[in-house]
Formats: C-alpha cells, sequence, structure tokens
C-alpha cells in the first residue's frame, strides 16, 4: 500500500526507525536474573514470524517511511495481531517504542477506512450498549443489588467500575465497594443510564474518532457530577484518564483520580485503619500476582511507573500472604491476552495466551492467582480449566478476610 | 551472484510453510551491520535437520542461494541476503537435546539462546565457556557461526574453541557429524576423532560451508565466587607488556572477562571524579574464594611491577555495575544507544594495541563526522580489539559504509586480523592470498554451485 499520511506518521517515529541495532530482544529473551522469561504474547501464541515482533512492526514502518509498497491486508493483519502490552518496550535497551508505534499505525488504519471489520464491530458495540462486550447497558449495574450497598448521606467520591468489572468480574466491582467502605471510605456510583464506555479500548485498536466521543462525553460526565474524587478499579479506565485524555484530548480531568489499590494502599501504609483483617481459615497463604501491562509497563503513560506493582504485593504482604512472584518479574510479564483487542480480533490467540499466563502462575505453586486488574481477572477466569482459582484483588480480600472493627 | 526465478509454485508444494509475503521478507534483508541490505525472496522457519535438508535440496535443484538467520543481531553483514534467494531461519530450532554431565558436554539445536541455555543449565550447577556480549538473545548458532567472544574469553578463548563438535548439512543436503561424533555410537565429547579438525571449517564461516543444525559445547561448573576488579596504567605501552607479562605466567587463570578501555571511556565513566589513567583494565575474577584472592594480589603486584595499580573508582561506579546489573551484555547495557554503530571486530597479540588506540587516534580526525570509541577484551591469547563507529543511519549510511573499509584497511596494516569477517571485511581477503585460496577451493568442492552464503568472505 502507499499512502502518504501513512508515510507521514511512520516517519513520526523516526528515531525509532533508524535506531534498532536489531538485538532481538523484544523477540525472544530469557534472563533469570531479571524475571525476564520471554517477550512477546504475539510471537509466542499467535503468529512466530518475525514480522510480528517488536523488531518486525519497527522494520515495516522503516520501509513504509521509505515509501515502499506494503500489502494493504498483509500490514492489517500484522498491526492488529499486537496486544499493545508493551512488554517489547520495557526490555528495549535504548528506549525505542514499537508497541506505541503500532497503535498509531492502528489509528491511521481506521482513519483511512483499513480497519478490519472486528474493530468495527466493536465500535459498534460501544456506540449502541456502552460497554466492548455488547451487554445491555441496563445490566451494567445489577452487580449493586447484591451488595445492597447504599452510602451513608451525600459522598464527594466517584466509584467508576469500568465495563470490565461491571460486565466480566461483577464480583470483584461489588468487592471493591464492600472493602473500601469498611476501611472509611463513602462511595458512590453512577447510574447504569448514566455511565458509559470511557473508550480506553478504542484507544488501543486505533479508532480515535470514537475513542475521542467517548472520552469526551467521560469527562463531561464526571464534570458535572458534583464528586471531589474518582476512584476507579479499572486499570484501562485509569489509562484513559491519566494519560490518553491528556495527551489525545488535549484534556486533563479536573477532578482527581485515583485507582482503587492506591486508596487501600494508603490506608494501610499510613496506619489510619482502627479495623484489624484477620484471615479466614480458607484464606490462602500464598497467592500469585498477576501485574496487568496497564498497571506495570513504562508503554502505558505515567500508570507504568507509578509503582502499582509494589503497591499490590504490599498490600497483600501486610494481610499476610507470600507473594509470587517477585516486583522485578512484575516489570517483565508477559501478556495475558486480554489487551490490545486481542479477544475481539483474535480470540482463539487471546485464550491461548490466556492459558499460558494461567500455567505460569499456577507453576509458582500459590494456592490463589490475584489480579488487581478485572480486565485480566476476567481474562484468566475465561480461560481457567478448574487448574487455579483467581479472584480480584478486593474480591480475594473480600473473601478471605474479616474486619473486625470499621471506619478510619 | 543472480540468482534463478523462485519456481513459487514449485516451492510452495515443497515448503508449505514458505514466508514470501513482502512484509514477512523486510525482517530478513539485514542485521546491524553497516553492510547494505539484501532482499530475500522467500524464508523458511526450519523447525528440524530434516527440514533444512529439504530448504538445501530444493535450493540447489533451483539453484537459490540460502542465507542461514538465527536472531540477525550480528555486525558483520553475514545474514544480509546480497544475492537474494531463501533466508534460512534456523531460529525455531530451539530445543535443548541433552545435558550431558559425564562427558561435560550440552547438546544444542542453533536457535537456542544464550538465555535459555544458561538458564537450563544453571540447576545443574553448570555453564559454557563463553558467553557472548551482545545479550541473552543472541543464538548459539549465530555466534559461532560468526566466532563470539565475550565472558569466558580469557579463560577459553572463543566460542569456537568451546565446540566439541557439529551436525551440519552440506550443501548438497547431506548430514555430516564432526568431531566423536562421527561414529555415531560415540558421540559427542572430543572435537578431534579420525583425522584433521573439520569442526572449525564450519566456526566463523557464516553458513559459507555448510548449516549448522546441532551444536555441543563443552561445559564447566559454575565458580563459587565471583569479583571484579580495575587496574589503571600510564600509558598504553606499559598496560600491553602487563597484559603479554600475565598471559605468559598464566595470571588470568581465574579472570573470566576482561575489558581494556581508554582514557576517553574511562573519564566519561568516572565524570570527572579523579584524573583518568591513560589504559584502564577492569578484570572479572571467578573461582574458589582463595584463588581468587591470591590472583588479585598476584595480578595488582603485577600491575605495579609496570607502573600500574588497581584503580578502584573505575571498578565501583563503572564495571562492577556492568556485571551485576548487566552481565557485561553491551547491548543490554545500553551501549548503542546515541545512534547506530559500526563494529569492526579484530584480533592483535598484546604488543600491537598501543597501535590499534593511536590509530583509534588517526580515525577521529579523518573522520570528523562520526563518534568514535574502541575496546579490547581479553583473551586467552592477545587481545580482541573491537572500533566502534556511532553514525546517524538515516543521514550518514554510505559514509559510514566507505569510512568502515577505510579503517579496515588500517587495522590490517598494522597487525589487526579480522574477527567476524562475514561482508564488512569481505573486500580484503586478497591480503591472505594462500588462506584464501584454499578457502575458494573448499568452496568449490563443497559447495560448486556457490548457494550457501554468497559474498560471506568473498566466496
Amino acid at each position: 500500500m502507499r499512502d502518504n499520511s501513512f508515510i507521514a506518521l511512520a516517519r513520526e517515529f523516526t528515531d525509532d526507525l533508524f535506531h534498532c541495532s536489531r538485538c532481538n530482544y523484544c523477540v525472544e529473551m530469557i534472563w533469570e536474573e531479571r524475571g525476564i522469561h520471554h517477550v512477546c504474547p504475539t510471537l509466542l501464541h499467535h503468529n512466530p514470524a518475525p514480522s510480528y515482533s517488536g523488531k518486525g512492526y519497527l522494520a515495516i514502518a522503516r520501509a513504509l517511511a521509505d515509501g515502499e509498497e506494503i500489502s494493504q491486508s498483509a500490514l492489517v493483519d500484522r498491526l492488529f495481531a499486537c496486544t499493545t502490552c508493551g512488554n517489547c518496550e520495557q526490555v528495549c535497551p535504548i528506549g525505542l517504542k514499537p508497541a506505541q508505534l503500532v497503535r498509531a499505525l492502528r489509528a491511521d488504519l481506521v482513519a483511512n477506512a483499513m480497519a478490519p471489520p472486528e474493530v468495527l464491530a466493536l465500535a459498534d458495540r460501544i456506540a449502541v450498549t456502552q460497554n466492548p462486550s455488547g451487554l445491555p447497558r441496563s445490566e451494567r449495574y445489577r452487580w449493586r443489588e447484591s451488595t445492597g450497598y447504599e452510602p451513608d448521606g451525600p459522598s464527594n467520591i466517584l466509584y467508576l467500575p469500568g465495563c470490565s468489572a461491571c460486565y466480566g468480574m461483577a464480583g470483584e466491582a461489588a468487592a471493591t465497594l464492600r472493602v473500601l467502605t469498611k476501611i472509611g471510605f463513602a462511595l458512590r456510583t453512577l447510574s447504569a443510564e448514566q455511565d458509559r464506555c470511557c473508550g480506553a479500548v478504542l484507544f488501543e485498536i486505533g479508532h480515535l474518532e470514537m475513542a475521542r466521543h467517548q472520552g469526551r462525553s467521560t469527562l463531561d460526565l464526571i464534570e458535572t457530577s458534583g464528586a471531589s474524587q474518582i476512584v476507579t478499579s479499572s486499570a484501562e479506565c485509569l489509562e484513559a484518564l491519566r494519560h490518553h485524555y491528556p495527551s489525545r484530548l488535549g484534556r486533563e480531568s479536573k477532578v482527581p483520580v485515583v485507582h482503587a489499590l492506591e486508596l487501600l494502599h494508603e490506608r494501610l501504609a499510613s496506619r489510619k485503619l482502627n479495623s484489624r483483617w484477620v484471615a479466614r481459615p480458607s484464606a490462602p497463604g500464598t497467592v500469585a500476582l498477576m501485574d496487568s501491562c496497564h498497571l506495570s509497563k513504562k508503554s502505558h503513560g505515567p500508570l507504568g511507573e507509578a509503582g502499582y506493582p509494589r503497591i499490590a504485593r504490599e498490600i497483600l504482604a501486610s494481610l499476610g500472604c507470600r507473594v509470587f512472584p517477585d516486583e522485578t518479574a512484575a516489570a517483565y510479564a508477559v501478556c495475558c491476552g486480554a489487551a490490545g483487542g486481542m479477544p475481539q480480533l483474535h480470540p482463539e490467540s487471546s485464550l491461548r495466551m490466556a492459558r499460558a499466563k494461567l500455567d505460569e502462575l499456577v507453576q509458582t505453586g500459590a494456592e490463589a492467582i490475584v489480579c488487581p486488574s478485572p480486565l485480566c481477572a476476567g481474562q484468566l477466569r475465561q480461560a481457567n480449566q478448574s487448574i487455579a482459582p483467581v479472584y480480584g484483588l478486593f474480591e480475594f480480600i473480600d473473601t478471605f478476610f474479616e474486619s473486625t472493627e470499621g471506619g478510619a | 551472484m543472480k540468482s534463478a526465478p523462485l519456481g513459487r509454485e514449485f516451492l510452495e508444494s515443497q515448503l508449505p510453510r514458505l514466508l514470501e509475503d513482502q512484509v514477512d521478507l523486510i525482517s530478513y534483508r539485514r542485521d546491524a551491520s553497516v553492510y547494505p541490505a539484501g532482499r530475500p525472496q522467500a524464508a523458511f522457519r526450519a523447525t528440524s535437520t530434516d527440514e533444512v535438508v529439504q530448504v538445501v535440496k530444493i535450493a540447489l535443484q533451483r539453484k537459490l542461494p540460502v542465507y542461514v538467520w538465527g536472531a540477525g543481531s550480528t555486525y558483520a553483514g553475514g545474514v544480509n541476503p546480497s544475492s537474494g534467494g531463501i533466508a534460512l531461519d534456523v531460529s525455531p530450532m530451539n530445543r535443548i537435546l541433552a545435558i550431558d554431565r559425564t562427558r561435560a558436554v550440552v547438546l544444542v539445536e542453533p536457535g537456542v539462546t544464550y538465555g535459555a541455555l544458561l538458564e537450563a543449565l544453571r540447576p545443574h550447577g553448570l555453564t559454557v565457556g563463553i558467553v557472548p556480549l551482545t545479550g541473552p538473545s543472541g543464538t548459539v548458532g549465530g555466534t559461532i557461526s560468526s566466532h563470539g567472544l565475550g565472558t569466558g574469553s580469557p579463560r577459553f578463548q572463543g566460542t569456537g574453541d568451546e565446540v566439541a563438535g557439529l551436525e551440519v548439512v552440506l550443501a548438497d543436503g547431506e548430514i555430516l557429524c564432526t568431531g566423536s561424533a562421527v561414529l555415531k555410537e560415540a558421540g559427542f565429547f572430543q572435537r578431534y576423532a579420525v583425522g584433521p579438525d573439520l569442526t572449525g571449517l564450519f566456526l566463523g564461516a557464516n553458513g559459507a560451508f555448510g548449516v549448522i543444525t546441532k551444536i555441543a559445547l563443552w561445559t564447566h561448573p559454575i565458580p563459587a565466587h565471583v569479583e571484579t576488579m580495575a587496574l589503571g596504567f600510564a600509558d598504553y605501552p606499559t598496560a600491553a607488556n602487563f597484559i603479554a607479562h600475565c598471559q605468559e605466567r598464566e595470571l588470568f587463570r581465574n579472570v573470566w572477562y576482561g575489558a581494556g578501555y581508554d582514557k576517553a571511556a574511562v573519564a566519561a565513566r568516572i565524570a570527572g571524579a579523579a584524573p583518568a589513567p591513560d589504559f584502564c583494565l577492569g578484570l572479572d575474577l571467578r573461582g574458589e574464594p582463595e584463588d581468587v584472592a591470591a590472583d588479585r594480589r598476584r595480578l595488582t603486584q603485577a600491575a605495579r611491577g609496570y607502573g600500574g595499580d588497581e584503580y578502584p573508582i573505575f571498578n565501583d561506579v563503572f564495571f562492577s555495575k556492568l556485571r551485576r546489573d548487566f552481565s557485561f551484555w553491551y547491548g543490554y547495557a545500553g551501549y548503542f544507544s546515541r545512534s547506530m554503530c559500526a563494529l569492526l571486530m579484530t584480533s592483535m597479540e598484546s604488543s600491537t594495541m598501543p597501535r590499534f588506540f593511536a590509530l583509534l587516534t588517526r580515525f577521529r580526525a579523518d573522520y570528523p563526522e562520526f563518534t568514535w570509541g574502541a575496546g579490547t577484551v581479553l583473551c586467552r591469547r592477545g587481545l580482541h580489539g573491537a572500533v566502534i563507529m556511532f553514525y546517524d543511519e538515516q543521514r550518514q549510511w554510505e559514509a559510514a559504509r566507505q569510512a568502515c573499509i577505510a579503517c579496515c584497511e588500517h587495522l590490517l596494516r598494522i597487525g589487526c586480523v579480522p574477527y567476524k569477517t562475514g561482508k564488512v571485511w569481505a573486500s580484503l581477503m586478497d591480503n591472505f592470498p594462500a588462506y584464501f585460496k584454499l578457502l575458494q577451493k573448499l568452496k568449490t568442492a563443497l559447495d560448486p554451485q556457490r548457494l550457501l552464503a554468497p559474498d560471506n568472505l568473498a566466496l
């Protein structure tokens, strides 16, 4: 294919295109001391050809920048096979950005009406139902009914669980509400009619026009909600609010946004808690923590460097759990296949990635798998063949620990 | 050479997993060298020796060149398909076939990376003699095909010296085992068997004489203790004399890695914290703690005899971290972050080192448009020297290539022998007439159609 805007876009990444020394780290690496055990989920579980790797994407973009003709179908196939997890950027010793390049090239393909049908179908589902899975909007907050939760009086803290929790990990959404309430936060939620997709997945798959629309409407919603703080348990929503909106909409949320983990950690770390958490007899003593790429890799803007893997480990350690693997490994963890539109574009490969992730976590010998990201937890649960119990982090706490006193 | 038409339908029928889409072939055009990219007509990711045989036989039948690919991370253009043909990617052949503790041999396929190999050997308390400096993603096949060296070189020299034997697919598709494995019942344990050493013919040859499909490497126990030190010298001649002195007396017997840095490199690392010596030698010692301590004392004493001494600041701020944080994997240490770099690899005996560094001064003066660096790596005998030229690939590619060829000629004149020859040094093969003539005869005998990696070593 030959397209001027595409070539111009590839040239925006000139520093990356002309600096790759083909060290192959983004293709395959095992470095035990660093906790690196393979790199790219797409190469491992979708297609092993180098054109599906970080190095390959840079080479393809270089060819485009040089004006070479490249078949459109092959280009679409390669660029929409990436999970955009950013592990290639994590291992790159000179800081090249192939995952960000993929996102940019995807956006250009979509803008030039070359998007694969799965991308358009996903966008349609979001437009109609305001969630990527296409489930009815009315079911978004059904989980809240089961909690019987009502805030004590007016609350200025707005809880946004995110689509992945509301539709795929409702137990985690409910547990987050319960646990945060127990440690002294009064939260409120939007109604099912109000809440909407933040557009995070649309940024990842390159549907920028609609992503911006979702972003603007989400920001409007937040700013008219009267909230003084937003709490989310979704890593993708957090990335949208803290990274995508400022960088791609030129608009920041006027209301501060935090991840639910931060509230819990702050209370535990500052010892503001009056409550004591006591493990129930059935509580697992060892857990395998599955780190979300959105919360642990530098490719995801400020989130990747905010220390979430450490925060999650400190929370679990404070409850008396032994946690595997250590924080170093978190930085290089191979993606579970939930991100970048992989489940929608290549469901079978996405499932293989999730199963491999499960196997890897089971091999730690831990009694349970705990995941701070509802998206990743839901992905693992879907792939689970009863080989190990998978919990969201708040769900884990809510299930196995009892608060003996309430309030902060 | 000009390759014959691919015969696509025929090939597709024979090799159903053939990669022909341009988008796939882009990744098989070049390594990181300044040598121009090639354009393969197809690529094939082989998973077994049988598949390699199949590709070689088809290539012979269709008169198609075959370039063998591992990670493709070399700096000599060896994998660049300058004559088109098939890029034969053996990286999927990545099984560790046997760890034979009795024979102290590990048998691997060529696509095994050093990261994977070290991980597999560690539970057995074992390592390999040479771990290349490029990083954990380099493949064993690629390293031995291009003459790798690195950690272990002061004890064992180069990767080729640690190969016990090979399985190779020859240009006619026949499978050859070298060393003791020439007798199937004996297997791999000894390099020399029956007659001359045929293993060496395929090491450093960039696939010009055959496609390596199995490699037997000797294993060694992981040393119990590791520590690093740095020695500073006022000038290159005394440092060179010190190295010769230590090599003669085998004082480097517990040194697993040694790297020499010129004044500019040292000054950059210590950031003006102290006056930099003209030459600094970082040493990584491994072994039983008492042996390491004794050798450290001996080395310091010997250095003092040549006007040198320990230079702890360089060890503290740089060299010890290069080991601890980066395992001497320079690529991972971000060495090449400023721009692309051309590496000219040479071997030299220690007395050549002062002239080697003097030449660097000349290169800097002759080609001020590039940023120059150089380093030496200690070997069991002699040194390895690398001239590093940083350049802007977008603007300076052709100028960098021309400068490299000129620099290679200068290096030859002072007694630096090409190492990692590939295609970068190929134009200078006439400097070794008898050697080159024999290589040509061997090529004619083994690969009369000149289909295996043509242009490497100017063959």
